[in-house]
């Protein structure tokens, strides 16, 4: 276990003074898309109808939340698929475990969120957010979101790796799945949008816990609920994914 | 599986497919990726068999080596008895750790520092802790790099190093069994020759599966070795026998002096067929008498072991019939000339004189056609009603093959007699009929299944398998 977790840090690690050894700001990268995501929601937010009058307090709260969990939840899903491009020759010649790809992913939201708490706790602070114990329904909420970004790397990755197509579709997927989440909006009670909530299964993860900074308690039932379907998921993912991910490491390079 | 407590890695019938143009045939590949893997065990007319039925079994400390030419399936062999790829058949277990001993700067990054690129490939390998400290201050110190060179990025290291120090850092990974994938050296001059003992050291404490083309490097660590032809694995042999049947070589002196090459369903030019029924008919002056159907494998009597390898590689390099006369169009079909020139949906009316090595009960033909480049671009099967083939007696096969819509190229036809009970002639090659010129304007690539027709045999002995029976 050690050795696994050891080689998981190593490949983020690896990721990370690649990605930023030439970069004048470093990790500050990690806050550019959360920062500009929530100015431009603020900005225009309240002509668009996002929030009503006098409730940008609230707002911002509830958005920082719902982007760094869903951050958090994407990061999961996505980097382990970052991770196999970006060590495609390793996959191909070095005999490991290929489940250290889906730690390392994990390990790298975990790092990335880890990075932002301190931007939520401020923001947090400085808007004198209630403390309740409705927070500690947060760690549960991290837990959960890891587990079902986990599972869906468990079911995309090899296919990422054998079929372009999802490569390319991934980023656009994952935006398009923001969108139809209410993060940037309260879900409306009819039309269209309603409808896309309804359907979209990932409303229903983030839903119960993007209220938890300004005090609301989550619903018991659908949080274990919510616990046990990402555990079943996970598991049925590894499945998949240890049946078929050295089927399409053949496939790299051709 | 694995019942001999001796046995630390098997390949079980193992195979791989690949779709025939992974650009064009995503749904190849899709299949593969969402259809479970049992559903995966059928040949598609979408995908070639980069390997098939592919068994061997390593005994501890055993060093067998593996012969292939190029694109013969080589590197997909190490990747699968490794447990880097997986196959789409068969099974491989292993007991003990494995180690890909191939590609040693793969996953380097130039940005990155010696010390971290050798650590993350020691780590990924699974050292931790001071195993992991050591090795890579082992490889640093061997080579007397100081501290501040292995921590600046490694662009600025001359590649022979740095692909040497990689090796050496696999050298330093423990592991149970070695799949040692065309590595032998590393380095610029005199290292190549120090990395190289390091390597063969290593191999005496090992037990090792050797993929190479470095024949004097597998004399030296291999006293067995397998030939890989087409996807399909033979032997093993002495290793100095598989090279030399590898190479196309005559033996050196003895009763099997004749010339035998490999056969190459990828050359322009077609083996000739004297030369084969010359072999095959001397090989027959040293067999039981007539009248009564002669042993599978006469060389099974044979008590000179190295007599018994010889042969046994021979004839399992060759196919199980061998094509005297090819009649195309009503026309003697000529080998050394390439002089059909065909268009998509003519039809070839092919008569083969065939002279069996070996005698069996056929009961079909398995065609194939081939690209220029090799690559297996068309087949097709037939049964015919069961007909006794005794060796050494001729026979005669008639088939009519609807030519495909494939790209302009030289293409060759080979069949396969399929055994009673069997598949395929195993483990024999196929046997290589005619080269034809594809004249095409717009290739639709649609012609994957070879329409195969009208398809008689005969044996100039026996008309019924109740004869063989």
């Amino acid at each position: 276990m050690k050795a696994f977790l050891l080689a998981a840090w190593s490949l983020v690690l690896r990721d990370y003074r690649v990605r930023f050894r030439r970069t004048l700001l470093g990790v500050v990268w990690f806050f550019v898309p959360l920062f500009t995501l929530v100015s431009v929601a603020l900005l225009v937010g309240k002509d668009l109808g996002l929030y009503p009058e006098g409730q940008s307090r609230d707002y911002l709260l509830r958005l920082l939340t719902g982007l760094m969990l869903w951050q958090l939840f994407a990061d999961t899903w996505l980097e382990p698929m970052r991770l196999a491009r970006r060590a495609n020759m390793l996959l191909r010649s070095v005999v490991f475990d290929a489940r250290i790809l889906l730690a390392a992913g994990a390990i790298s939201a975990v790092v990335a969120i880890a990075l932002k708490l301190p931007v939520l706790l401020a923001a947090a602070i400085w808007f004198q957010a209630p403390l309740s114990v409705a927070l500690g329904w947060f760690p549960v909420g991290i837990c959960v979101l890891i587990a079902i970004g986990m599972a869906m790397a468990c079911l995309t990755l090899p296919l990422s790796l054998a079929l372009l197509d999802v490569r390319y579709a991934m980023p656009v997927v994952q935006y398009a799945l923001l969108l139809a989440t209410p993060i940037f909006y309260a879900s409306p009670d009819s039309g269209p949008l309603q409808w896309i909530n309804q359907v979209n299964p990932f409303t229903y993860v983030m839903v119960p816990f993007l209220d938890l900074m300004t005090g609301t308690m989550p619903d018991v039932t659908a949080v274990l609920g919510l616990v046990v379907l990402a555990a079943c998921l996970l598991w049925l993912g590894l499945l998949y994914y240890q049946a078929k991910v050295r089927l399409a490491v053949a496939y790299i390079g051709r | 599986m694995m019942e001999r407590p001796d046995i630390v890695l098997e390949l079980d019938q193992v195979g791989r497919a690949f779709p025939r143009d992974v650009s064009d045939i995503p749904s190849a590949i899709l299949r593969e990726m969402l259809w479970p893997r049992s559903l995966l065990n059928r040949a598609r007319p979408d995908t070639f068999p980069a390997l098939q039925g592919i068994s061997l079994q390593l005994q501890a400390g055993e060093k067998l080596g593996v012969i292939g030419g190029h694109r013969s399936g080589k590197s997909i062999l190490a990747g699968i008895a490794s447990g880097v790829f997986a196959p789409t058949q068969g099974r491989v277990t292993a007991r003990g750790s494995r180690l890909l001993f191939g590609r040693p700067v793969a996953g380097f990054k130039l940005s990155l520092s010696l010390r971290e690129n050798l650590a993350i490939r020691g780590a990924l390998a699974g050292l931790s802790g001071e195993g992991l400290l050591k090795a890579v201050g082992s490889v640093l110190q061997e080579n007397r790099i100081e501290s501040g060179v292995a921590d600046s990025p490694l662009g600025n290291l001359s590649p022979y190093l740095i692909r040497k120090l990689g090796m050496e850092m696999l050298l330093q990974i423990p592991a149970d069994i070695l799949v040692i994938d065309e590595l032998v050296s590393a380095g610029a001059g005199d290292a190549r020759w120090a990395t190289r003992a390091a390597l063969v050291d290593r191999l005496s404490r090992s037990t090792a599966l050797i993929v190479s083309t470095n024949f004097e490097f597998l004399k030296e660590v291999a006293e067995q070795s397998m030939v890989l032809h087409q996807g399909r694995l033979y032997g093993p042999f002495q290793t100095g026998l598989a090279i030399e049947y590898y190479l196309g070589r005559s033996a050196p002196s003895g009763a099997d002096s004749g010339g035998n090459s490999v056969p190459d369903l990828y050359s322009d030019q077609i083996n000739s067929p004297d030369g084969e029924a010359e072999e095959t008919l001397a090989d027959m002056e040293a067999e039981p008498g007539e009248g009564q159907y002669p042993p599978e494998d006469p060389g099974l009597s044979d008590q000179d072991g190295e007599a018994f390898q010889r042969r046994s590689a021979k004839q399992a390099l060759l196919p199980l019939v061998v094509a005297t006369r090819i009649f195309v169009d009503g026309e003697e079909y000529e080998r050394a000339r390439l002089r059909l020139l065909r268009r998509p949906g003519e039809v070839l009316h092919v008569l083969v004189e065939l002279l069996p090595r070996e005698s069996f009960v056929c009961t079909g033909v398995s065609l194939s056609l081939h690209s220029g480049t090799g690559m297996e671009v068309g087949h097709g099967q037939s049964k015919v009603r069961a007909v006794a083939l005794r060796r050494g007696t001729p026979g005669k096969l008639a088939f009519q093959v609807r030519i495909p819509d494939l790209p302009r190229n030289h293409y060759g036809l080979a069949m396969e007699l399929v055994k009673e009970g069997g598949a395929g002639n195993f483990p024999g090659p196929p046997t290589k009929l005619v080269v034809f010129g594809l004249l095409t304007e717009r290739p639709r690539e649609a012609g994957m299944n070879l329409d195969c027709s009208c398809l008689t045999i005969e044996s100039d002995l026996s008309h019924d398998a109740s004869d063989a029976a």
